[in-house]
């Protein structure tokens, strides 16, 4: 187990820059997930840490030990491809041996690491099959179990959820956690959902366009967001955004006022609410709450509201937020004015 | 009440044009498949037939006898040829087993200054007809004394660019991430080679060893030039099949016999290879 650290990193391919002066460190035994859209840089970024990619400029430390010119298996450290990359001419036990033979490890030892990965990821009787007479899960399971027999200094996760099912997601998100949490091992793990990010990360880094936007907590995303980009990405269903005019008691002009769908309140809210007025659209039954669209001018807006607030579609009504859970942000720079 | 349920459920006949269609794409297909399997049938037949009987157009031999066959594989030095081009094959398929496919995973893979160039050139050697080839690889050899040797026919064979360039777009079709996966796994470039890349191109290899069997077995261009002028010892079954012709005769019963005998190494290997080479020519995008 070691820190993993980003010295202004960057990322160049021709004229496009992937990462950009990335500055991150992961503490020891850390769960920092990597999130963003399609082609932010997170990948990019895992795969220098990896040594798959060359960095252009920049520093990547993992421990105390620079390892910008080491071979990606010199670096100690083990990835779960979102492909998998199971070798499909081995079987399960000799996917997880590789790894170890190539680095001379006895067999005694490749036995024991390899019978405790499948205990432990509750694969035994897979052990002897080939990846096509597994499922999804199974093949992801086998990916895990290939960083863990390893025992390296650094887990490195690309996407790995993103070919199972729903259902399945959630158990394995689970699963992926707690064998985090029991071996303590750093994980850098990059998605695009952000609800993987939220419910996974002991803190998440936000990227756009290769530049690191916002590293925190989840909670510190979800509550103080430190620009539009990051208060839209973080959050399903994502944040209001309005000028800040179009709230009464929000702000002041060339400012954006941002409020989450969940923070809307039918009516007018205590004295200290800001409110708007808006008519109801379209109203979503979810079962235990009810999603709200709402249309003011120009504007379409999103409301969370418990099922017992009656919001009949087509009729104007006024809605509040509480002043604590209303955000601003310059609409000029998008960066938060107050949060 | 109980008919008109037996009426609605029935499920309707194919109309009548839909089955002629059908029967007539049959009929045609196997009318084509005949058209093939004719010569096949006539080299069987006139290998069973006696040589003044092979002037006529019967298919069927009057007294079939398998004379001519035994004649082939005791008087003549058949065995020999046919051990010949066994070694000849093997040895030329064992080597662009492993040349081409180090070469096409390099091509693939590697990158180094001048690959695109370099790759032209072996596309372009395609482009060169043997015959134009002939005089300058004759020189060659006979300057390395290697005319009349199973050294200089395998030299010149020792890798085709057909079967570079196939497993060079077989691996290009493999994803990375096996190669990013084993680099992780601390395999170097030639264990990853290996232990990953070549089981994951077995269709590819399949595809090689049938194409380079089946030409080197079937050469006669080379093996006439290089082995056909000195032993017959060195000869191999094509140079041996042309022994059944005589300025003015020609033995068409032990010619039949000998070509029958002389593709059936080639049948086993493709029944064996078949399904693999199939995968292997489609995903390599190249025609066989």
């Amino acid at each position: 187990m070691a820190t993993v650290t980003f010295e202004n990193v960057t990322k160049r391919f021709d004229d496009t820059v992937a990462v950009d002066e990335l500055t991150l460190e992961i503490s020891d035994g850390e769960f920092l997930v990597l999130v963003g859209p399609s082609g932010c840089g997170k990948s990019t970024a895992l795969r220098m840490l990896a040594g798959l990619e060359e960095t252009t400029s920049g520093r990547i430390l993992i421990g105390d030990r620079v390892v910008n010119n080491l071979a990606p298996g010199a670096r100690d450290v083990a990835m779960v491809f979102q492909s998998y990359a199971l070798y499909p001419h081995m079987t399960v036990y000799d996917n997880l041996a590789f790894g170890l033979r190539n680095v001379r490890t006895p067999k005694d030892e490749i036995n024991r690491r390899v019978s405790k990965a499948a205990e432990v990821l509750d694969m035994t009787e897979l052990i002897k099959r080939k990846p096509k007479q597994l499922s999804g899960g199974q093949r992801q399971r086998v990916a895990l179990g290939r960083a863990i027999v390893r025992q390296p200094k650094a887990f490195l996760m690309d996407e790995p959820l993103s070919n199972l099912d729903a259902a399945l997601r959630v158990n394995t998100r689970a699963e992926i956690l707690k064998l985090q949490r029991d071996l303590k091992v750093t994980t850098v793990y990059v998605t695009h959902d952000q609800v993987e990010a939220m419910t996974m990360g002991d803190r998440i880094a936000v990227m756009k366009q290769g530049v690191l936007q916002q590293a925190g907590t989840p909670e510190q995303l979800y509550t103080k967001p430190t620009n539009v980009f990051v208060a839209r990405f973080i959050g399903s269903p994502a944040m209001n955004l309005v000028p800040a005019g179009f709230v009464k008691g929000a702000g002041t002009g060339g400012q954006l006022a941002g409020f989450r769908p969940e923070h809307v309140v039918l009516g007018g809210g205590n004295g200290d609410a800001a409110y708007f007025q808006a008519t109801v659209e379209v109203v979503e039954y979810l079962g235990d709450e009810q999603l709200v669209h709402l249309a003011a001018g120009d504007e379409k807006l999103l409301a969370k509201l418990p099922v017992e607030d009656r919001v009949p579609t087509g009729v104007e009504q006024r809605f509040s937020i509480p002043r604590d859970k209303l955000h601003l942000f310059d609409a000029e720079t998008e960066l938060a004015v107050r949060a | 009440m109980a008919v008109d349920v037996a009426s609605t459920s029935a499920i309707p006949r194919r109309p009548l044009s839909y089955r002629a269609r059908r029967l007539l794409v049959y009929v045609l297909l196997v009318l084509v498949s005949a058209l093939f399997f004719v010569p096949f049938l006539w080299t069987i037949s006139t290998a069973l037939k006696s040589l003044p009987e092979t002037t006529g157009f019967d298919l069927v031999p009057d007294n079939p006898s398998l004379r001519a066959f035994r004649e082939v594989l005791t008087d003549f030095n058949f065995a020999r040829f046919a051990l010949n081009s066994f070694i000849l094959a093997g040895a030329i398929t064992v080597a662009n087993l492993v040349l081409a496919s180090l070469g096409g995973y390099a091509f693939a893979r590697l990158r180094f200054p001048g690959r695109e160039v370099l790759f032209m050139l072996v596309l372009a050697t395609l482009m060169i007809p043997d015959q134009l080839r002939l005089v300058p690889v004759f020189q060659m050899l006979t300057n390395w004394g290697l005319v009349g040797s199973f050294f200089g026919f395998i030299a010149i064979h020792l890798v085709l660019p057909t079967e570079l360039f196939l497993m060079r777009q077989y691996f290009l079709t493999i994803p990375k991430d096996f190669e990013e996966a084993a680099k992780l796994d601390n395999a170097g470039f030639l264990k990853t080679y290996w232990k990953v890349m070549l089981p994951l191109a077995a269709p590819a290899l399949a595809a090689v060893t049938i194409l380079t069997f089946q030409g080197m077995w079937n050469d006669f261009f080379w093996s006439l030039i290089i082995l056909g002028f000195g032993d017959p010892d060195v000869y191999t079954i094509q140079l041996g099949l042309a022994q059944f012709r005589f300025q003015y005769q020609t033995l068409w019963p032990q010619l039949m016999a000998a070509s029958a005998l002389a593709i059936l190494p080639i049948a086993l290997i493709y029944v064996f290879f078949q399904r693999y080479f199939v995968a292997g020519v489609v995903a390599s995008g190249v025609k066989g």
